[in-house]
């Protein structure tokens, strides 16, 4: 009798299915894993405090343009126009800011320069709604416009004086508690597009027209109404990525800001959907995603790896990620 | 008409025209010629100094001149050449785009005749003539003064993106300094390019975190420089290492000027290059030769006693090369 009821209590046990278990929580682990190594590489270095606020301060940039991008592909849209994006945010408020120190507040510049990249988002969005151009198309397009209007206006020429201090402040500053500014910003931007996606109708609605489009549209979602919401966001995003670039640097460069930032953005992204909830964009996944490339990118420099090996290791890194979300993708097929 | 005087018509009708084609030739550079000026990459703030002085001194030769901006493609940047050839400019002037990525390009320009003159682009057959600065020498500027101002020893950082042949020159100046001081430990990194303002700007801040007792930073190129001295001063470490570099742009001046970490610069006459450019395709149209395709200019030692004011540039005949020669130097 009591030997039966253990019996019993054996078969109810849940069965862990490592395949699962590795492909939905395998790029955590390997987060955690590298954490380890580079610690007991360097514990002098990596495990401190300042290293870590710096590896948040270094993964900012790529962390809010990321944030963006995610929305963009839980709709299924691609934009390759977020490099240009963060090149245009970034000289537009230097550029404002200079020519007008005395008319053109900090604020005001910021303001002008996230409305000018929420505009050409919509835009985007607008062409790929209702001309039927796929994203992909329509972003490098744009893309590839706005880095000639940026290079036509500026004549090819960085901003590197008169920049105001309190523009600087926005990448150089540390408002709460010693936390650098674009942290902040990071984490900020994070939470309203985590709650945005995951907490209200908009976002589930987002969710499933990048699920099914057309079931979407059957169930009454106005379908074509979200790319230039989605695009948008991106945009601001990339915008706001550039400027905080353009804050922490000093300068208003009129080319190659975002240049550095596409890929890995991307990769971010693609990083974060293999893990905790394959196969889908998620803010979570995503920040998981960034730091992981941010700390690849510190433990190498910190253990003085030469830059080439971070390229590799990164590459591999993003195809092992894409590797378990697939096997689990297939798996469930 | 005989013999003798068919030859001496002959003689009389080549000479005419060698000497109306000599004519023509030294007076080809004040007629409105077509100019083009390129670079793989304008928007570097050096790189675009030059191009606004060579442009500027063209255009006040009356020279019609049309730019362009590779914009970090050296395919697209050839391509663009190869049309400006087709399309019958008169010369070229390459702005620090490397000359041995341009190999087929100037082989076009030497078919047609046309000069090929370029800054910063390095030496390669088929070359107008280049104008420069002597990297290696420059590099060991650099390099001497850390060497110098830390004692001949501690730690040094090097950043570098040394697929650039000036870099790599740059480089070697640096090794050729190093060398000598064995209490020196200097680590190396390469820069990733393109990105490598912001790449600077964490290798630097990752590398601070772990070594708090670096003495020196040796960057390759102003452009970064800047990017390392931003990183230096948002750093968290107690003795701030002062930061040297190449290339003397306004970001650097203001820096220095500024007391930043930035301490010197090892500037070159940048603005003066795109001048001697300009100059040298005049001489190239008008039929003079080149005894040598690669002439170099004098740099200067940037630091705060030498830096300019603000809006104004080194005076490169009389500046100072040599810390000895500094305002306060005894």
């Amino acid at each position: 009798m009591t030997a039966d009821v253990g019996a019993r209590r054996v078969a109810a046990r849940p069965r862990i299915d490592l395949t699962v278990f590795l492909a939905r929580y395998g790029t955590l682990l390997s987060l955690v894993a590298l954490l380890i190594v580079f610690s007991i590489a360097r514990p002098d270095v990596f495990p401190t405090v300042d290293n870590l606020l710096n590896i948040m301060n270094q993964i900012s940039i790529l962390g809010t343009m990321a944030f963006g991008l995610t929305v963009c592909l839980v709709m299924g849209l691609f934009d390759l126009s977020i490099a240009a994006m963060a090149t245009l945010g970034g000289y537009i408020a230097t550029f404002l800011l200079v020519q007008y120190p005395d008319t053109i507040s900090v604020p005001v510049a910021v303001a002008i320069a996230l409305g000018v990249a929420a505009a050409i988002g919509v835009m985007n969005g607008l062409i790929v709604s209702y001309l039927g151009i796929s994203a992909f198309i329509a972003t490098l397009a744009t893309g590839s416009i706005i880095t000639g209007a940026v290079l036509g206006i500026s004549d090819s020429k960085t901003i590197i004086t008169g920049i105001p201090d309190a523009f600087m402040a926005i990448g150089q500053g540390a408002i709460i508690l010693g936390v650098a500014n674009p942290i902040l910003i990071m984490l900020g931007v994070g939470l309203v597009l985590w709650l945005m996606l995951e907490h209200t109708q908009l976002g589930r609605h987002l969710y499933a027209i990048g699920g099914n489009a057309e079931a979407s549209r059957l169930s009454g979602i106005a379908v074509k109404r979200y790319a230039p919401f989605a695009l948008a966001v991106c945009a601001v995003c990339a915008g706001l990525g550039g400027l905080m670039s353009a804050a922490v640097l000093g300068a208003g460069r009129p080319q190659g800001v975002g240049d550095g930032y596409l890929l890995n953005a991307f990769a971010a992204v693609f990083i974060g959907a293999s893990s905790l909830r394959p196969g889908k964009f998620h803010i979570l996944g995503t920040m998981i995603g960034v730091l992981l490339i941010g700390v690849i990118n510190n433990g190498l420099s910190v253990m003085g790896v030469p830059t080439y090996w971070q390229y590799i290791v990164q590459g591999l890194l993003l195809i092992a990620a894409l590797f378990s979300a697939g096997v689990l993708t297939m798996r469930r097929r | 008409m005989n013999t003798k005087a068919w030859i001496a018509a002959a003689a009389a009708l080549l000479a005419t025209t060698a000497l109306t084609g000599a004519a023509f030739a030294q007076d080809k550079s004040k007629t409105p010629i077509k100019v083009a000026i390129f670079s793989v990459n304008a928007a570097s703030p050096t790189i675009h100094a030059m191009i606004e002085s060579a442009t500027a001194a063209a255009k006040a030769r009356g020279w019609t001149v049309e730019t362009y901006d590779g914009n970090g493609d050296q395919v697209a940047t050839n391509n663009q050449v190869n049309t400006f050839i087709h399309r019958g400019f008169d010369a070229l002037i390459n702005v620090a785009s490397a000359n041995t990525q341009m190999g087929g390009v100037i082989a076009n320009a030497n078919k047609a005749k046309i000069p090929f003159v370029s800054t910063f682009s390095g030496m390669v057959p088929g070359i107008t003539v280049d104008i420069g600065s002597n990297n290696v020498a420059d590099g060991v500027f650099a390099a001497s003064e850390i060497a110098a101002r830390i004692d001949g020893e501690g730690e040094v950082l090097k950043l570098n993106w040394t697929v650039l042949p000036a870099l790599a020159e740059r480089d070697a100046g640096f090794h050729a300094v190093m060398s000598e001081y064995k209490k020196i430990k200097v680590t190396e990194m390469e820069l990733k390019v393109p990105g490598q303002v912001d790449d600077t700007f964490n290798k630097v801040t990752d590398f601070l975190t772990g070594h708090k007792d670096v003495k020196a930073i040796w960057m390759g190129w102003d452009e970064v420089g800047v990017a390392a001295a931003r990183a230096v001063q948002q750093s968290h470490v107690e003795k701030k290492p002062f930061v040297v570099s190449m290339d003397g742009n306004d970001a650097a001046y203001d820096l220095i000027r500024d007391g930043s970490p930035l301490a010197l610069t090892v500037a070159y006459d940048v603005r003066g290059m795109g001048d001697a450019a300009v100059q040298s395709v005049a001489d190239a149209v008008d039929g003079k030769s080149f005894p040598e395709r690669q002439i170099y200019k004098k740099p200067c030692l940037i630091t705060k006693a030498t830096v300019p004011a603000k809006g104004q540039y080194p005076d490169f005949k009389t500046c100072a090369l040599y810390s000895a020669d500094m305002p306060n130097s005894q």
